[in-house]
């Protein structure tokens, strides 16, 4: 059969995100596919490398507005692990409660757009409804919607107001009546039933090959999870399950998600029971020289990051690894094979982030590799006073 | 006199003008009530016109591989085909002007909108249109088939008649086959609407609305024209084929709108509670589904016509 | 004021372009869509294909890579009349990223923007209350 390429992006209401997935299609069957990024590079790494230890927080928290709290969180960590210290016990429960809150409103956002893909606009509206519901509580907690700004090496920012705990607990309970609704219209629905059971199967085998990372390893039985494996924050003093399930489909996915947000709720809602007393930040005012590693389990998986100290006030090297950049490339083992309806909602459902994974290298025709980062960096510094030369700019 | 008389029909009442007004009110009801299922507001009553207006008064581009003849003419073509089917089922309705085999007539006029998509995405050149128009044909031939055995069997119980007003007397929905065959006539009339379960064609986060997706300007206004005057004409064909007509005197003109507006409620809600099927599901769904159901439902009615048992 | 550039707003159909933004600009304008801003009020409404847009909604820093297909969707792609709106800090200024190797010129130097919304992200309110201010300037109301 004669074979033709369709292009999803880079400019497609499929994602919001722009990026090019390039699918080799025989009528309606996917047989390669093929990603394209670099449409939302905007050089993190290096604009964190301009700016101090405490700036760097909000470049970082930039990265992407949906784990605006995991990439700093593991920063943050990160820089702590140079020095080496432990942040007060208040510190943790708070950076627990705003991590875990992002979980939701994350998750009810994969939700919404998934069953927006399935042409399910109510679904997409009604979870969108109820994250609402959800900043709603962040807003009382942290004052912001989206960027809570809540991190800082060695502790947290801002304070949590305990007379804005009761409202936050009440709004919460609020929700859990309507999410059991949804979770009942969701798991209950046939046709939802058909469209994602038995499709992107990604095995367990290939999940551990693959190196997939968060639900979507754990949709595959892979029980792994940074909060359990390596605990930090106060995910070791409340009690939550990981949620692991064997599907290894869309829909296993799905579930894992459905799940995790009830965990996530009890874990809130634990933590601003029993916040402790005490200090919320430890003043770190200088960061030796040295190297650190800090991984928090985004919503999408495991993030990292890495930063290399060379005493100065700047991080003298910041490498970021985000949960999408693993789990992308399972979509090789999912993707071909299936149509190309299954094909928009497997490539959501490893609810890929663009904005955390955007990288770039330099290739010549052949696509062999042409420039080390010395170069690059160089390179990029020349075109950048040329192009603002062009441009009249001093 | 008569040719005046017959292009007033055409033109004004019940034709294009009056079919488009009812259907853009149409369109109206259907975004308010799914506005209303998905707990929001919705848009005000005059928003599908100022839509229409809007699109055409903006530009019209013409993809440069396409061929620009017919990519121009298909939304037109389908605009006529609805306006007909308007125009026939209303003179039948009001006033019992019909020609024998005007059923027949009905029938084919409804499948040219959905050809008219096909060839205006083919024409456009697109790869995405194209796969759009692969599947609008794969589903045209999916509910074709359960649609005819309805046809068949609303000719079978109203006594082997194939002209709309004799049709539009006997309400087919008071017996057992008379409900199925109308409930598959309602699912078979979501596809030709192009209705979530079954929008495969055009679905706008797989394939960006499909074969619609290089149509900008007028032809885009004349496509969601057509859509409009479809959301009117469809359910209008279904009570008459199928509960006893429309009916003006008195009390009659209550229960027509009423007939009309629950049959629009019921395809808006079935659309907003139903995610999207995959097009090999779709085809299945009607093959293997509901043409067997369909069948079973005429064999019923053959036998209630030999037994002369009217329940069945 | 003529009858096609009333009814343009008065159902303004948005297309949405991110170009390298961090995504929340992005969510927050998915956001007026659902049940707590519903925008379709307004008669605006999202669509799926550039060539039905009377808005482009632009996002983002102005990355290398996607200010090309901007530009060129704006040119050849999007019918006119159109309106441009740039939302959030860094489709106004770049924001965080002004010292960016990728980000290296604004947005309205290789397109027209007729109104920015700051913010980062802006409220959903905020992106209404822009678009709002958008149809007043067209009207020529001050
Ligand atoms: S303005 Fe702020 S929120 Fe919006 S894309 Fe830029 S960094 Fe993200």
């Amino acid at each position: 059969m004669q074979k033709s390429v369709i292009s999803i992006g880079p400019y497609h209401p499929l994602q919001e995100e722009p990026e090019l997935f390039m699918l080799t299609v025989e009528g309606e069957t996917v047989v390669d596919i093929e990603v394209s990024i670099g449409y939302n590079h905007r050089g993190i790494e290096k604009l964190s490398e301009r700016c101090n230890f405490d700036q760097s927080t909000f470049v970082i928290e930039r990265i992407c507005g949906i784990c605006s709290t995991s990439h700093p969180f593991a920063y943050t960590r990160a820089v702590e692990d140079i020095i080496p210290v432990e942040v007060p016990e208040r510190a943790r429960y708070i950076r627990t409660i705003i991590a875990e809150g992002e979980r939701i409103h994350s998750h009810l956002l994969w939700y919404g757009l998934a069953g927006h893909f399935l042409g399910y606009n109510t679904v997409y509206m009604w979870m969108w409804k109820l994250r609402e519901e959800i900043l709603d509580v962040m807003e009382i907690l942290s004052g912001n919607r989206n960027n809570y700004a809540m991190f800082k090496p060695g502790g947290v920012r801002r304070d949590i107001n305990s007379d804005d705990i009761p409202l936050a607990l009440k709004k919460i309970d609020a929700i859990i009546p309507t999410l059991d609704r949804l979770k009942k219209a969701i798991l209950d629905d046939p046709v939802l039933h058909a469209r994602l059971k038995g499709i992107g199967i990604l095995t367990k085998e290939e999940a551990v090959d693959y190196c997939a990372l968060g639900p979507t390893s754990r949709a595959s039985g892979v029980a792994r999870d940074v909060r359990k494996d390596a605990p930090y924050g106060a995910y070791d003093r409340v009690d939550w399950d990981m949620i692991v399930t064997e599907s290894c489909d869309v829909w296993g996915k799905a579930v894992v998600r459905l799940l995790e947000m009830y965990e996530s709720i009890k874990i809130v809602k634990t933590c601003l029971q029993n916040l402790p007393g005490g200090e919320i930040d430890l003043n770190i005012k200088s960061i030796p020289p040295g190297e650190g590693i800090g991984a928090h389990e985004a919503p999408r998986g495991e993030t990292f990051h890495y930063v290399r100290s060379d005493g100065t006030n700047r991080p003298a090297r910041h490498k970021v690894r985000a949960s999408t950049f693993m789990n992308l490339p399972t979509l090789k083992a999912t993707v071909p094979g299936s149509s190309i309806s299954d094909a928009t909602i497997i490539l959501a459902a490893i609810d890929p982030c663009y904005c955390c994974t955007e990288r770039m290298a330099v290739r010549s025709r052949e696509g062999k590799k042409l420039y080390g980062g010395q170069e690059l960096i160089r390179l990029s510094q020349e075109k950048t006073k040329k192009i603002k030369r062009e441009m009249g700019i001093k | 006199m008569e040719i005046t008389r017959y292009i007033f029909a055409f033109l004004i009442f019940p034709g294009f003008l009056f079919t488009v007004i009812v259907g853009l009110f149409s369109t109206w009801v259907d975004r308010k009530v799914t506005a209303r299922v998905q707990w929001r507001v919705g848009p005000p009553l005059m928003q599908p016109l100022y839509d229409f207006v809007k699109l055409l008064g903006k530009e019209t581009l013409i993809p440069a591989g396409g061929s620009r003849a017919v990519f121009l003419s298909a939304p037109i073509v389908g605009l006529v085909a609805v306006i007909l089917v308007s125009t026939i089922l209303w003179l039948a309705n009001l006033w019992g002007t019909a020609f024998v085999g005007d059923l027949i007539v009905v029938v084919y006029l409804l499948v040219i909108p959905s050809l008219a998509i096909m060839i205006g995405g083919l024409a456009s050149g697109n790869p995405l249109a194209t796969t759009g128009a692969s599947r609008e044909m794969k589903l045209i031939l999916a509910y074709e088939l359960p649609f005819l055995i309805c046809m068949a069997t609303v000719i079978l119980k109203s006594g082997m008649s194939i002209k709309l007003v004799e049709i539009a007397k006997t309400p087919i929905i008071g017996s057992i086959s008379g409900v199925l065959v109308a409930l598959i006539a309602l699912l078979c009339i979501q596809a030709k609407l192009g209705f979530v379960p079954f929008d495969v064609a055009e679905a706008e986060t797989e394939i960006m609305s499909g074969p619609y997706i290089e149509y900008s300007g007028v032809p885009l206004a004349v496509f969601k024209l057509t859509q409009a005057t479809m959301l009117f004409t469809l359910p209008i064909f279904l009570i008459t084929a199928f509960l006893g007509g429309l009916n003006f005197s008195g009390w009659g003109i209550l229960w027509t709108v009423l007939k009309y507006l629950a049959i629009l409620v019921l395809i808006v809600v079935i659309k907003n509670t139903n995610p999207r099927v995959r097009i090999d599901q779709a085809v299945k769904f009607f093959w293997y589904y509901l043409a067997p159901v369909a069948a079973a439902a005429f064999v019923l009615a053959v036998f209630g016509q030999i037994y002369a048992i009217s329940w069945l | 004021m003529n009858l096609t550039l009333k009814a343009l707003l008065k159902s303004p159909w948005v297309f949405h372009l991110s170009t390298g933004s961090c995504n929340n600009c992005d969510i927050e304008i998915l956001d007026c869509l659902t049940p707590r801003f519903d925008i379709e009020r307004f008669g605006m409404r999202l669509v799926g294909s550039i060539r039905h847009a009377d808005v482009l909604l632009v996002t983002g820093s102005g990355n290398r890579k996607s200010m090309l297909r901007v530009k060129k969707i704006y040119e050849e792609q999007v019918p006119k009349p159109c309106v441009v709106v740039g939302i959030g800090e860094c489709a106004m200024s770049r924001g965080m990223f002004i010292h960016s190797y990728n980000c290296p010129r604004p947005l309205d130097s290789d397109i027209p923007v007729d109104v920015y919304i700051p913010g980062c992200p802006p409220k959903p309110e905020a992106i209404i209350a822009g678009v709002v201010k958008l149809i007043n300037k067209i009207k020529g109301i001050e």
